[in-house]
């Protein structure tokens, strides 16, 4: 995670999913979750920002997008999606205009941490 | 005859050198604010190293906050910049506390903070990594660029050896031009 040099109260999703990007491993992936220790209380959600990586060279963007609005559907959820910038800058100016026509009441922020890419011979090579 | 065997082995021994040639290429990308910024004058530069995740070894293999500090304080006071380098590795608090007390005598003008991104590796020792970097503005508090230099082939231009100190700098100094080279396109420096 990049070091945060000021306060910043956004809720992070650790998501050591790393299985689910390497599509030579099988296994589910395992989740690890995060949360502010103080935090206003649940609030149902209605609709859905998700905010995906700038490209899709490690994550499939547009079926994780499809994916979310499938499974969200059925509980009245409607999920719009935007993608950070590379080198991003300021997300929060990234997302205010999402914000002012969407208006919504929940954002889920992906990012990708790290990866794992395991490649068989002439040699092993991972990423982090 | 003889002349042309001596001439072929001339060549020979300038290919083989070639190919043991350990110039690197960096290639710095980035991304500035919109605006017109402040040139860098003072900047206090934060250094994340080490990866917890990593072996001594590993983190010992990428580029040291000493080299990199080297780097700064030869190549940024003489076209006038101050730097103030603050090493926080592993440091309490994310280094916070470090780069309060140091600004507290420094007074940047703005803050570089350098950070390992991407590693890939080979055989579990660092082939190629990257250095992202952030630079925020101390009045606004905002980022104002940032970028990603990628050091491809870093193992073998910069393996960590005691013999190889001066090739070790010579990879931070090949980062810190790139970085140089690439604030100044951006207009800021």
């Amino acid at each position: 995670m990049e070091p945060q040099p000021f306060p910043s109260r956004r809720l992070f999703l650790l998501a050591s999913g790393s299985a689910v990007l390497a599509a030579c491993v099988t296994s589910d992936p395992t989740f690890i979750y995060e949360s502010p220790p103080v935090s206003a209380p649940p609030a149902k959600m209605q609709r859905l920002l998700l905010w995906l990586p700038p490209n899709d060279d490690k994550i499939d963007g547009t079926n994780l997008s499809a994916a979310f609005s499938a499974a969200l559907a059925p509980y009245g959820v409607v999920v719009e999606t935007g993608r950070a910038t590379a080198l991003e800058l300021a997300r929060g100016s990234d997302q205010k205009g999402y914000i002012d026509r969407f208006n919504p009441t929940h954002r889920l922020e992906i990012d990708i941490a790290a990866r794992r890419r395991l490649v068989a011979a002439p040699a092993q090579c991972r990423s982090f | 005859m003889k002349r042309l065997g001596r001439r072929l082995a001339l060549m020979s021994l300038g290919v083989a050198l070639a190919g043991c040639t350990t110039e690197q290429k960096v290639v710095t990308q980035s991304n500035a604010a919109g605006g017109p910024q402040q040139k860098l004058r003072r900047v206090l530069i934060a250094i994340w190293v080490h990866r917890e995740k990593l072996t001594e070894g590993q983190n010992l293999a990428l580029l040291q906050v000493e080299e990199l500090q080297r780097s700064f304080e030869a190549k940024w006071p003489p076209i006038g910049i101050a730097v103030e380098i603050v090493n926080a590795n592993g440091a309490p608090d994310n280094g916070g506390p470090l780069i309060t007390t140091a600004n507290a005598r420094f007074r940047a003008g703005q803050f570089l903070f350098l950070q390992t991104g991407t590693i890939r590796f080979r055989n579990n020792f660092v082939n190629e990594y990257d250095i992202d970097a952030s630079l925020y503005d101390a009045a606004t508090r905002a980022r104002i660029w940032r970028a990603s230099t990628q050091l491809p082939d870093f193992w073998r231009s910069a393996t960590k050896d005691p013999f190889m100190d001066s090739k070790r700098q010579a990879a931070a100094d090949r980062y810190v031009d790139s970085l140089t080279a690439k604030l100044r396109e951006d207009g800021l420096i």
